[in-house]
């Protein structure tokens, strides 16, 4: 018998070779079953049949979808020409999806219905070439063949106004008599792989028992054992002249109701339980045959009834098309037709011969997902059922070819255990060192313990903050507004636009207030002002809450300077009174707390609220004002620091606010995303190439919406801030710039630019290839923001955000075309970690998470082989790219300054020449200031990335750190009891090698722990070098001393500054010893990386 | 008597035989002085070669392309030995009279892009992909590897591929404080030289220890080794100081403007290159992304960038390395041919780029060209002449970039282990030829 599924897998598998499944009534259904004594035709459960009278010739869809849906529909009509994009009123309102019909057809239909209106016809040829006034102007750009395969396709359109259908069936038909009863499949299948191997291998050597002991059809088959007690795989015996084909068939209908091959292979070499016993053992000829057969099978199986239809026929056909605009880019992926009887069979070949390696594999995923310069954009993101299945297909046919060597990244590597994790994540989350008890509860626990006390426990107080706040300006780089009061800085042009900013510069004019005083007041208005899009990423990780506030948050983050600013004219602002009980490790100016901007009022006239007059000073006319209460916050995206880091001129038009947008919150730089053109003539277009020259518009349809979408905001990231309070443009466009008659592009009311010069504000969604336009201008970057959390890249680029703040790195880019191995290798072993982090985070719950919980996300990171590779014992020198690759991953990354700063005062309590840094507010040491771009440091300006690699340089400057630290450390140590020591509370100052060894070498090895993370015996050699270095410069402190030099441990004219009231006696050249051991210690290679 | 510097020089190669065994003092070998220096400027965010050394006048003084031209014709543009260029920043003048004869003026650079970031990587690398290296990082691991701080990565694009380690530097001041980790210059604490000497010789030998180690990660044994080389390499930094006595000027020494920066930036380069630390270096000086106040803001950056390499050569000169320096200058691509309406300059394509040698047999001359509105003329390859058959080409980065190899003495295969691919066909430095000017005094 032929159960339910095997009928559906015949129609699957014959309907495209056939044309139909049964002809479109199911009556013509292939027959299955024995044939003798012939057994009776089971009746089907209806299923969906597809339209038997289709409405346009496959001809015309098929050159819509090769020719006009990609270059022309998603390209250019699809941003305007929506339901409910601003040419919906014209008559051409094209699909983006349909839930019902494939986009073709209902595009054709829409296509044809407004070729059919009067003059529709030479309206599609004209407008999109920006003939006859089209709003849209040239929206075929300048490519010949685009141009005239619209023409063209408009042609088709027009002969089928008369003719379009294909024949409608006879609808009395002659009786179509009834097919013999023999199991057909078509000749593409008899001749793959699968079928090939299980005619020549199993069909009658294992399946009739030719070359095992026992046939399976002996029990599975109708009448036998197994089938008696519900076996679900059934096999006709040999006396069937088709058993071949019918067998077949039965393998495929089993695999197809989920049956993985895994269970097939168990059960016939009864490594679960199978009643017919181990009919193939494991290491037998027929169990490999019979595996081989199964996973191929299971491969075409996946692609008929996952991908042809969903993923293939969907969307890759339309470029991915003997002579479609793939190909035509060099892409060797190459599809064919439904209109070819065999594209099934073909089309699975087709991804057969693409993955021919791992990295072949992970091209074509991320290809998929848009990466790697795929020409065709997104296709489907990582959390698509579709991308699911296509993953899935794709990872069964990579392990299926024998070809594919399977890279193992993190072969022969060894990794930290959870002390030494604990350890290492302490000093760069916290800033500091575990504590007994933590350690304790992580030893020999599970990750998941180890997660738990990272996040409780680490994930706190200032150093966390600290933290959170580095690795925010490590991307954004808004501190760079801090570095400069007077050229570029957040207050610039404030007191144009911020009442009481205006008024307090006034009333110090009023009261002749000096320069210097002036300055007390904005140097901390500008930090606070400057820190509100980090302070804002640092509160929403910091209080659980979903990441994707970090757009979407309705309020900005103010501090007690600020919020005088913010609060507006007559209200009380936010309550600071128990702010600082609730963080107490802050200090004052770094506690923000959330609220709204109440303190912008617009101008709206008569005159400017801000006048000037004879003043040298802005004077602010409440009469001419009005309180800005429309506007919305957008998380980061409109705060101050991050507008005036990304200012806007009149023609970058906010473009560069929508490329780090872009860049920072969905992963994507739209700079590295496309090859650009190398023809200088249309690089030289001067006819808005924007709008309309291909060369650039392959980008700017993606950036323009975007930037759109900060219409609001004027260059210098003011609100509507054109006298009038209506808008942000620049007056020389709303006066200046005039179309090709001579008219006002500006038109009153407008907020953003005429539509022939730069894109309706909106986002660019990659599945739809087209913009969704903003629903209205007021909040139109609030709704761009709930865009882009809503995009799975959203997910990913948080991943890539924090990513180097964890591992020291950037993540690897994909390498171009001569690129090296290892950085292939790299990428493709990253892309696969970083999106299972990714999809990970979308959903966390785990640890009490909401979902898109950042600590949950680092957590996650650092307990991962790429956090804990420690050690290696790769051999193999021919596995050279491997180690290249794994050049950036693991432990002993070396510490930025900030790391060491914090390790340092954590560990010593020293601090190098604390200072408040210029006009920034930030108090740095000379690590962080003098010392800081010398040591890898940036500095948000001209130097935006970190130093991963030690030089001669840097470590002289650790070197002088750790000479100027130990006098200190050691002096200041001695000078208090023990009890309240850091480091010498064992030791005491007179505690000499005659007396206590075990002590002083007790304390060696605590520091060899605390310093450099190392676990010594006390009887190690390494705890025998250090002894001896103490020991040689006691001795030698003595034996100057006994020359009749200085007693004191500063000599030769030294001193001590930041010990001046310790005793630097040192008659017993203990002190000079412990000195000696500490800058040792610091100077290392283990102190400075971790 | 012995200076301190002096006596840790004595000690540490009586320490050799002092009971620590060899390896565990290694002082790395003085490398021998340069033969060359290297340095490429990067002028930041696209200067406006119409008003320097690709000079154009107006065709319509109603629509300019340079407000300067107004009211000028073609016998006002400045002309220096064979060199036209634009009398517009202050000292242009007197910078192309000095020094034509020491430059190569190549016009009519296609970077195919008007992406900040693409353009510096392309310009400064010669691909189009992101990390590969810069020429300066190439010239630093070919002649000086061995030195302390071989590359002076301080440009905006600054990659090294790992070949050598970018040295980025800070203020002169600080720069020296550093040069003796236990000097007392500003803090006053420092150790004994005795001790300061165990704890060296400890500290090396503790480095190659870890070194040594098995079974590390390619990370540990990757970082260690470079820990043992800046190490081993700190010794070196010894000449510094008084290099850099006769290169930088205290008086600038604590100011943050990027003039000054950019000063400074120049004056430690010849510091490091006179103490024999560094070989190469990149300078960058931002600013020239002028679309809007075009005028007033790019003649500002283009007078400090003219200042800037006047002061490279002419403190070079004081200190006797000019004969050893080489240059180029070049850009992200250039500014529009016209203004836009906020007076400002948009991107462009096609730029130049400049090379300097003192008494260069190929100076005086300029290559490649542009039309009337700062469009591409393609060239002949071997004449160098006009050619707009399917014999002429167009002059791209990558050519600049491998003519600057040509110039930095850099064969990438010798140096590299990836390719390159900026192999040109034109040969830049062919003395014998050069391309006429659409705007040349000369032929009024």
């Amino acid at each position: 018998m032929i159960n339910k599924s095997q009928n559906l897998i015949l129609c699957v598998l014959t309907s495209v070779f056939l044309s139909a499944c049964g002809g479109g009534g199911g009556s013509g259904s292939t027959n299955s079953g024995n044939t003798s004594p012939p057994a009776p035709v089971p009746t089907p459960e209806p299923t969906p049949q597809p339209d038997p009278t289709p409405k346009f010739s496959a001809e015309l869809i098929t050159f819509y979808e090769q020719k006009v849906a990609s270059a022309v529909v998603q390209a250019s009509c699809i941003s305007c020409h929506t339901s409910t994009g601003i040419a919906k009123d014209s008559g051409l309102a094209l699909f983006i999806e349909s839930s019902t019909n494939t986009l073709s057809e209902d595009n054709v239909e829409v296509f044809h219905s407004y070729a059919s209106t009067s003059d529709g016809a030479q309206k599609l040829k004209d407008y999109p070439r920006g003939l006859n006034g089209h709003p849209g102007a040239n929206a075929l750009g300048n490519d010949p063949v685009i141009v005239q395969d619209f023409q063209e396709f408009v042609d088709l359109l027009t002969e089928c106004t008369t003719d379009c259908a294909t024949p409608t069936p006879d609808p009395d038909p002659e009786p179509i008599p009834e097919p013999e009863p023999t199991v057909l499949i078509p000749q593409s299948v008899k001749d793959s792989v699968a079928y090939t191997h299980f005619s020549d291998n199993i069909a009658n050597p294992i399946i009739q028992g030719g070359d095992i002991s026992k046939a399976c059809s002996d029990c599975h088959s109708d009448g036998g054992v197994a089938v008696n007690q519900g076996a679900g795989l059934v096999f006709v015996k040999s006396n069937d002249a088709e058993h071949v084909v019918k067998n077949y068939l039965s393998f495929v209908s089993f695999l197809i109701d989920n049956t993985k091959p895994k269970y097939v292979l168990d059960k016939a070499s009864a490594t679960i339980g199978h009643a017919g016993g181990n009919r193939v053992p494991v290491d037998s000829k027929e169990y490999d045959d019979l595996s081989l057969f199964l996973t191929s099978l299971n491969n075409q199986v996946a692609f008929t009834e996952n991908i042809s239809s969903q993923v293939v026929l969907k969307k890759c056909i339309a470029c991915h098309v003997s002579g479609g605009q793939a190909p035509n880019d060099g892409a060797t992926l190459v599809f064919t037709t439904s209109e070819e009887p065999n594209h099934l069979a073909l089309n699975h070949q087709a991804f057969v011969d693409y993955v021919s390696s791992d990295s072949q594999r992970l091209n074509l995923l991320a290809k998929v997902r848009g990466d790697n310069n795929h020409q065709g954009q997104v296709q489907f993101t990582s959390d698509t059922d579709e991308y699911v299945a296509l993953s899935a297909y794709v990872d069964s046919l990579a392990q299926d070819n024998p070809n594919i060597s399977k890279v193992e990244f993190f072969k022969d590597i060894q990794f930290d255990d959870n002390r030494a994790t604990l350890k290492r994540a302490a000093s760069i989350l916290a800033g500091r060192q575990p504590t007994d008890d933590e350690y304790a509860r992580v030893v020999g626990q599970t990750d998941e313990t180890l997660k738990q006390v990272i996040i409780e426990d680490l994930m706190t107080g200032d150093g966390f903050h600290q933290f959170l706040l580095r690795g925010a300006n490590d991307n954004l780089l808004t501190d760079l507004l801090l570095l400069d009061l007077d050229q570029v800085s957040s207050l610039k042009a404030t007191d144009y636009n911020y009442p009481a900013y205006t008024n307090k510069l006034y009333s110090f004019k009023e009261d002749d207030v000096s320069w210097y005083n002036r300055r007390q007041y904005e140097i901390p208005l500008n930090y606070a002002i400057t820190r509100a899009p980090l302070e804002l990423i640092a509160y929403v990780v910091e209080e659980d809450k979903p990441y994707s506030e970090v757009l979407t948050a309705d309020y900005l983050m103010v501090n007690e300077a600020s919020n005088l600013m913010y609060k507006g004219l007559d209200e009380d602002g936010v309550d600071f009174s128990d702010a600082a009980s609730r963080r107490p490790y802050l200090k004052e100016s770094d506690i923000f707390l959330p609220t709204t901007d109440k303190g912008r009022y617009l101008s709206t006239g008569p005159g400017n609220a801000y006048e000037n007059g004879d003043l040298d000073i802005p004077l602010f006319r409440p009469e001419r004002a009005t309180q800005a209460n429309n506007m919305k916050q957008a998380g980061v995206l409109n705060t101050f620091a991050f507008l005036k880091r990304y200012p806007s001129t009149e023609t970058n038009r906010n473009r560069a606010r929508a490329r780090w947008t872009m860049k920072h919150f969905l992963g994507f730089d739209i700079e590295a995303s496309e090859d650009r053109t190398t023809d200088p003539v249309a690089l030289a277009d001067t006819n808005n190439p924007t709008m309309n020259n291909p060369a650039c518009t392959v980008c700017h349809v993606i950036m323009d919406p975007l930037a759109g979408a900060y219409q609001n905001y004027n260059d210098d990231g003011f609100y509507r801030a054109r006298n009038g309070g209506k808008d942000s443009l620049p007056w020389q466009y709303v006066f200046r710039l005039k179309d090709e008659n001579g008219d006002n592009y500006y038109a009153n009311n407008d907020t953003w630019y005429d539509e022939r010069l730069m894109r309706a504000p909106g986002y660019f969604h990659p599945e739809q290839g087209a913009a969704t336009p903003a629903p209205d201008n007021d909040h139109s970057l609030s709704w761009v923001a709930d865009q882009i959390v809503d995009d799975s890249r959203f997910n990913t680029a948080a991943v890539q955000f924090w990513w180097p703040s964890i591992f020291g790195a950037k993540p690897v880019l994909q390498p171009e075309d001569g690129g090296s191995e290892s950085q292939q290798m790299l990428f493709d072993a990253q892309s696969v970690f970083i999106q299972q982090l990714a999809n990970e985070f979308k959903t966390n719950t785990s640890l009490n998470a909401q979902g898109q919980n950042v600590k949950v996300l680092l957590a996650n990171m650092i307990v991962s082989d790429w956090f804990r590779a420690t050690g290696s014992s790769i051999q193999s020198s021919n596995d050279d790219v491997r180690q290249t690759a794994l050049l950036d991953v693991g432990s002993e990354k070396l510490l930025t300054p900030e790391e060491l700063e914090f390790k340092t005062k954590s560990l010593t309590g020293f601090e190098w020449n604390t200072k408040v840094a210029g006009v920034t507010n930030l108090e740095k040491t000379n690590l962080t200031h003098e010392y800081n771009i010398f040591l890898g440091g940036l500095d948000s300006d001209s130097v935006t990335e970190r130093s991963k690699e030690v030089s001669t340089l840097m470590a002289n400057v650790t070197a002088t750190h750790a000479v100027e630290a130990s006098c200190e450390i050691v002096l200041n140590e001695f000078s208090k009891p023990a009890a309240n020591r850091l480091l010498f509370s064992d030791v005491e100052s007179t505690s000499t090698p005659e007396s206590n060894e075990t002590e002083i070498k007790e304390t060696i090895k605590k520091f060899h722990h605390l310093f450099l993370s190392e676990s010594l015996t006390i009887d190690s050699a390494e705890l025998d070098f250090t002894y001896d270095l103490f020991v040689n410069v006691r001795d030698a402190k003595l034996a100057r001393i006994s020359d009749g030099k200085s007693v004191n441990i500063n000599e030769e004219g030294t001193s001590c500054p930041g010990a001046t009231n310790a005793n630097s006696n040192d008659s017993n050249g203990i002190k000079s010893a412990w000195r000696a051991v500490i800058a040792y210690l610091m100077m290392d290679y283990k102190f400075n990386h971790e | 008597m012995l200076n301190r510097r002096q006596f840790i020089k004595f000690g540490a190669s009586a320490s050799l035989v002092s009971g620590v065994s060899s390896p565990f003092n290694v002082m790395a070998a003085q490398s021998a002085a340069p033969e060359n220096f290297y340095v490429f400027f990067q002028v930041e965010g696209a200067w406006d070669v119409s008003s320097f050394c690709d000079p154009k006048i107006n065709e319509s003084d109603a629509e300019p392309i340079n407000n300067w031209a107004v009211g000028k014709t073609a016998k006002d543009i400045g002309i220096a030995g064979n060199i036209p260029y634009a009398p517009w920043a202050n000292n242009a003048k007197q910078f192309f009279d000095d020094y034509h004869q020491h430059m190569l003026v190549v016009n009519g650079v296609d970077s195919q892009t008007n992406s900040h970031n693409t353009g510096q990587i392309y310009n400064f690398s010669g691909r189009l992909a992101a990390g590969y290296p810069t020429v300066s990082a190439l010239a630093a691991k070919a002649h000086g590897g061995d030195l302390p701080a071989s590359y002076l990565s301080m440009g905006k694009y600054s990659e090294t591929a790992r070949l050598v380690r970018g040295n980025r530097l800070g203020s002169p001041s600080d720069l020296v404080n550093i040069i003796n980790p236990n000097s007392a210059i500003n803090a006053g604490s420092y150790f004994p030289d005795d001790d300061w000497l165990k704890i060296r010789n400890a500290h090396q030998a503790r480095v190659a220890r870890l070194n040594e180690a098995a079974n590390l990660s390619p990370r540990q044994k990757f970082n260690r080794n470079l820990f043992q080389q800046a190490i081993n390499n700190g010794e070196q930094l010894d000449a510094l100081s008084d290099a850099l006595s006769k290169t930088i000027d205290p008086s600038i020494d604590s100011s943050n403007s990027v003039r000054d920066q950019f000063y400074k930036k120049i004056d430690i380069t010849l510091g490091c290159f006179l103490g024999g630390t560094s070989v190469s270096a990149d300078i960058s000086l931002k600013g020239f992304d002028t679309h809007s106040n075009h005028d007033a803001r790019h003649k500002t950056r283009l007078e400090w960038l003219i200042a800037g390499i006047t002061r490279l050569w002419e403190k070079a000169e004081s200190v006797g390395i000019a004969d050893k320096l080489n240059v180029v200058i070049s850009s992200d691509f250039s500014r529009t041919p016209y203004y836009n309406s906020g007076n400002g300059k948009d991107h462009w394509p096609i730029g130049s780029a400049i090379f300097m040698k003192k008494n260069a047999p190929w100076g005086n001359r300029v290559v490649g060209a542009t039309d009337a509105t700062q469009n591409v003329i393609k060239i002949n390859p071997a004449t160098l002449q006009e050619d707009s058959s399917d014999s002429g080409i167009i002059i791209y980065p990558k050519d600049i970039i491998a003519a600057s190899r040509q110039l930095f003495s850099v064969d990438p295969n010798d140096t590299i282990p990836f390719g390159l691919k900026e192999n040109t066909i034109l040969n830049l430095f062919d003395a014998s030829a050069q391309t006429p000017q659409i705007y040349d005094p000369r032929n009024v």
